[in-house]
């Protein structure tokens, strides 16, 4: 299992999905300010553009109808679980 | 509804297995002033919150302190993982082990069980928000306090990710208290 | 919103600051726009943001939340 690569690739996608969770946080108080909105809309593009690169060679991220299954099993259930890895 | 993402929040990594220490932080996982008593207290107030600003700010932060004891839970999970009986009774975690094995649980440092107390829901919003900047002050502290009694590096990043956590949350909550204050004001003028 | 302008010291307004004045003897008086009786919190206002690993790394996306702790 190419472990490192992985880590690598979780790594990239926690620095985007952290920018969107509190730029959320902010539009939550200041749904007004279009300047992060854009902000908003830009890390959400990275961020999906990143989760799609992970989830092809790793499996999905999130599941109940979010992400495809791509291979001919249901991969949601494979090793590693997030407390699993090692970082 | 909730989505679950597999995937930490942050990296977590320890150093080396620590009983003592993993003793110490499940206090965050289930003590008074835990991510469980945060993740609820503020997904149980968000229903009866009078604006959809504060209704947001309570279910995204809520959401994000599961999030947060996830990582609290892993934190322990790896401060155990290796560790040998031998250093599990000498870390007073005997008892734990006799009711939960390796198993994690809300509890404590003490190993006192999570009680429905800890978290306060007045249903006067006004109150609520005050309790709600009160609980990441205290969180913050005990960040703090579980800071000073490790020298791992890496266990310190983890604590030091989740205290200034606290922090941002303290400033939407505060900004949250700000416009329900405005809100409740607007609503007395007829 | 909440900050206080400029005021004649001798009309006796005072700023959040100023606590040296010939109101002494009657006590902190609220500045203008602010109530007694209940809390206040500054409004934040996007400036800069740090980079993504950064950020990942400080625990926020703004430097003015950021409350460094090297114990």
């Amino acid at each position: 299992m190419d472990s490192h690569n992985q880590a690598h690739l979780l790594r990239k996608i926690q620095e985007l999905s952290f920018v969107a969770v509190d730029l959320n946080l902010y539009l939550d108080t200041h749904p007004g300010d279009r300047r992060a909105l854009e902000m908003y809309n830009n890390v959400h593009r990275d961020f999906l553009q990143a989760v799609r690169k992970y989830e092809k060679m790793y499996g999905p991220l999130v599941n109940f109808g979010y992400s495809p299954a791509m291979q001919d099993y249901w991969t949601w259930v494979e090793s590693p679980w997030p407390w699993e890895i090692k970082y | 509804m909730w989505l679950y993402e597999k995937k930490l929040q942050v990296p977590v990594r320890v150093t080396a297995p620590d009983p003592r220490m993993a003793k110490y932080v499940i206090t965050q996982y289930g003590g008074p002033e835990g991510e469980l008593s945060a993740a609820l207290r503020y997904l149980n107030m968000r229903y009866t919150m009078p604006t959809g600003k504060a209704k947001g700010v309570l279910t995204d932060i809520g959401t994000e302190e599961l999030a947060h004891m996830e990582l609290v839970a892993t934190l322990v999970y790896k401060l155990l993982e290796g560790a040998s009986m031998e250093a599990i009774k000498a870390a007073d975690l005997g008892s734990h082990y006799a009711d939960h094995d390796r198993a994690l649980y809300w509890e404590n440092a003490a190993g006192v069980p999570w009680v429905a107390a800890y978290v306060s829901a007045t249903g006067d919003p006004v109150a609520d928000l005050h309790e709600n900047l009160a609980a990441e002050q205290k969180a913050r502290a005990v960040y703090e306090n579980l800071i000073h009694l490790t020298d791992d590096p890496q266990v310190k990043d983890v604590l030091r990710f989740l205290r200034e956590r606290e922090v941002v949350h303290f400033q939407r909550f505060g900004e949250t208290l700000m416009d329900v204050q405005d809100h409740m004001k607007r609503k007395k003028v007829f | 919103m909440y900050r206080d302008n400029n005021q004649n010291p001798q009309q006796g307004n005072t700023q959040a600051v100023s606590y040296i004045d010939q109101n002494q003897e009657l006590g902190y008086y609220p500045p203008q726009g602010m109530e007694l009786a209940r809390a206040y919190v500054p409004i934040q206002r996007l400036g800069k943001v740090y980079p993504p690993a950064k950020a990942l790394e400080t625990g926020t996306l703004f430097p003015e939340l950021y409350r460094p702790y090297h114990y």
